[in-house]
């Protein structure tokens, strides 16, 4: 068994801005950017949404991408965020990585603007591979500037981050690489707001998580990498260590294919898992980056698996989601990077607009951002449709 | 010390008869065409009910599962990892025409809610009540690769003691008609297909072993070479070797063959479809189980390559 997984490299953009330093700000200052759409054109402009504030042009500038090289607004947002994370983790150019993302929608941006053209014309017949989620993965390997060996692309709707960053580590554990690249990157689409909105569980306005009187969730969009290597090769390289990750839990609720379980079976036995890969008992986690995407039903069964693994002792919670929306298979890279800087930057962000405790749900998340917080260990949950229930653990760089 | 990984029982679903063995198939016309596969009766392994709500890809891949749990004489797995290059497309293409032809406010959820590629593994693990691991794959024309890769590592740790491995990938006339657009596509017989594996660290009752999977966007002939030095072999073990080739195409695919080698293009039986290496696993194993020896599964989509090596020498 090869040593702890050392993260040595973040890299995010999301609703909240790009980087880690404007990600850390907003959480402090408690500034929500959730607004009606402004760039993706739908019926529903009025719904809330966490969009990235540029446009897919604005974003191939930022990314100096020649705007000939067609590319979905999924890959130009992971590869900002991979781009990031390799500079940070000041990983030598032609180094050998795994790239795993974790995605659903891939290319579904491009598919539902152009699938009339698509069919009626030859014109547009270079976007058609864009639509595949495995395409959309290697579109960021190729704007990379380490040496991509192995791409992989999961796709467990919401949980598909989480579960592309335990893919990674266990990449690592079993010594297959040395250094791997694993988060995950996810556009709002037509077809996903239209999902949600026709299941009836978007918030026509700011979500609110854990509250009583919750609604639905907001949509989001982004992307977060983090580099992952054993403590061993990152401390052979010179390389910083900016936390651990010391474990990840996998669990299907098995229950229904949109619906979670009133029990939590699936989100308890993920938080168990995790737990026991990590080697830690439920009171040394500090804080729990929860999933509370905001809807009556997910919060309440989490709530309910939470008070299963904590017991009278309940860790502080807080949903980032808040802040960000849901930014669905990429949600679990968004709350990684936002785990590993509260560890960093000790604090824990807010559960914005928590105002109501929901009777049947004892608990109230963290209110306001809390600074000079000494965290040791945080867990974050991620679980997605069809019960695909994750949890991963991050630990202090310090222990 | 890693636990090693056995195949102990599969069954297939694609163009040849379905859940028939290797030696029973027949090679599939060669001509660009829609190539669906024949689907066996879902009675014995779906309720009635169920399946009248369920895609095609769902019946099947609950079928396949069902059948290779069923010979492996298991209920529920430790852990279901599936595989997918497309995932539930036809219902994708139900709730996105709906909504580019009739608008965004009238749309019913149901084509939605099934439309995500974990659909397959979740209704498998609903279906079987499985709490255990469950992860999906969906790249392109390694999902398989992917998957294998995510079952192995369960195994080879000693976190589960056996994993139902399900691949599937579903025909439409949509997709049918804008991947015959490409060019490397063009001119196939496309095909779908679902596939199951029961893998297992215990070696009773196995047909073969697993022995080593690599896959490499750019440097197959060095990974080759790794992949042969770590496991002390030569091309001289290798008896057989499987491509995903195209018929009479291995040589340009695969330059660095042996060209004495006996070669197999397994999509002669099953067509052109994203998983198709899981079909090429399962005729590999079948020939295993008949002749006995070691077969190499090269697969090669523009630069990116695999290599699995699979042996009926269980030690």
């Amino acid at each position: 068994m090869h040593g702890r997984i050392a993260i040595t490299g973040a890299g995010i953009i999301s609703a909240l801005g790009t980087g880690l330093d404007e990600t850390c700000r907003i959480l402090m200052d408690e500034i929500c950017p959730i607004t009606p759409l402004r760039h993706l054109v739908s019926t529903h402009s009025n719904l809330p949404c966490g969009e990235v504030d540029f446009s897919d042009s604005q974003l191939y500038e930022l990314c100096h991408e020649d705007k000939e090289r067609p590319l979905s607004r999924s890959s130009l947002l992971g590869i900002i965020a991979a781009r990031q994370a390799e500079q940070d983790a000041a990983l030598q150019p032609g180094t050998r990585v795994a790239l795993i993302n974790g995605t659903t929608v891939g290319g579904m941006d491009i598919t539902e603007r152009n699938l009339e053209n698509f069919l009626k014309s030859s014109d547009f017949d270079s976007l058609i591979p864009l639509h595949l989620d495995g395409v959309s993965t290697d579109a960021i390997a190729d704007s990379l500037s380490v040496d991509v060996a192995y791409t992989d692309t999961l796709s467990t709707a919401c949980s598909a981050a989480a579960n592309a960053l335990a893919f990674g580590a266990e990449l690592i554990r079993s010594g297959r690489f040395d250094v791997v690249l694993a988060g995950g990157s996810e556009c709002i689409t037509r077809f996903h707001l239209n999902g949600f909105n026709s299941l009836m569980i978007l918030d026509e306005n700011l979500c609110r998580p854990f509250d009583a009187s919750r609604k639905g969730l907001n949509l989001g969009e982004g992307a977060g990498f983090l580099v992952l290597e054993t403590r061993e090769h990152a401390m052979a390289r010179g390389a910083r260590v900016r936390a651990f990750l010391d474990g990840w839990g996998n669990s299907c609720d098995a229950f229904h294919q949109t619906a979670s379980s009133p029990d939590g079976e699936g989100a308890y036995l993920a938080m168990v898992k995790a737990l026991q890969v990590a080697g830690l008992k439920p009171s040394d986690i500090d804080y729990v980056n929860a999933h509370g995407t905001a809807t009556e039903n997910n919060d309440l069964s989490e709530g309910v698996a939470l008070r299963r693994v904590f017991g009278s002792r309940m860790p502080l919670v807080s949903s980032t989601k808040s802040f960000t929306g849901h930014a669905t298979s990429a949600a679990g890279a968004l709350e990684a990077v936002i785990s590993v800087l509260c560890l960093q930057r000790r604090f824990v962000p807010a559960n914005l607009r928590f105002e109501n405790r929901d009777p049947q749900l004892d608990f109230s998340p963290v209110v306001h951002t809390l600074k000079d917080m000494p965290l040791k260990h945080v867990l974050s949950n991620s679980f997605g449709f069809g019960g695909n229930d994750s949890s991963l653990v991050f630990s202090s760089s310090t222990l | 010390m890693r636990e090693k990984v056995y195949i102990i029982s599969s069954a297939q679903i694609s163009a040849q008869e379905p859940f028939c063995s290797v030696d029973r198939f027949v090679p599939v016309p060669w001509e660009e065409s829609m190539l669906p596969c024949k689907d066996p009766d879902f009675r014995p392994f779906i309720s009635p009910m169920a399946a009248r709500r369920m895609n095609p890809i769902l019946k099947r891949s609950i079928a396949v599962s069902r059948q290779a749990l069923q010979d492996a004489s298991i209920q529920c797995p430790d852990a279901i990892v599936t595989g997918t290059g497309n995932g539930c497309v036809a219902d994708t293409e139900v709730f996105l025409t709906k909504m580019l032809e009739e608008g965004e406010t009238m749309l019913n959820p149901s084509k939605f809610i099934c439309s995500t590629p974990n659909t397959i593994g979740s209704q498998i693990a609903i279906t079987l009540g499985c709490r255990g691991f469950n992860s999906t794959h969906v790249n392109d024309r390694f999902a398989f690769e992917g998957a294998l890769l995510d079952s192995m590592m369960l195994l080879e740790s000693g976190n589960c003691k056996n994993v139902l491995l399900c691949t599937s990938d579903q025909l439409t006339q949509v997709f049918y008609s804008l991947v015959d657009r490409e060019t490397i596509w063009k001119g196939l017989p496309v095909s779908e297909g679902s596939v199951a594996f029961v893998l297992s660290s215990d070696p009773q009752g196995a047909v073969c072993l697993v022995e080593d999977l690599v896959q490499t966007r750019s440097k197959p002939i060095w990974e080759l070479d790794r992949l042969f030095s770590r496991r002390g072999l030569t091309w001289n073990d290798i008896d057989i070797v499987l491509t995903s080739s195209f018929p009479g195409k291995s040589a340009s695919d695969f330059p660095f063959l042996p060209s004495d080698k006996p070669v197999l293009e397994y999509k002669q039986y099953c067509g052109q479809y994203l998983s198709a290496s899981a079909f090429g696993m399962f005729a590999g194993s079948g020939i295993l189980r008949g002749k006995g020896g070691r077969a190499l599964l090269a697969g090669r989509s523009k630069d990116t390559y695999s290599f699995i090596l699979i042996s009926s020498n269980l030690s």
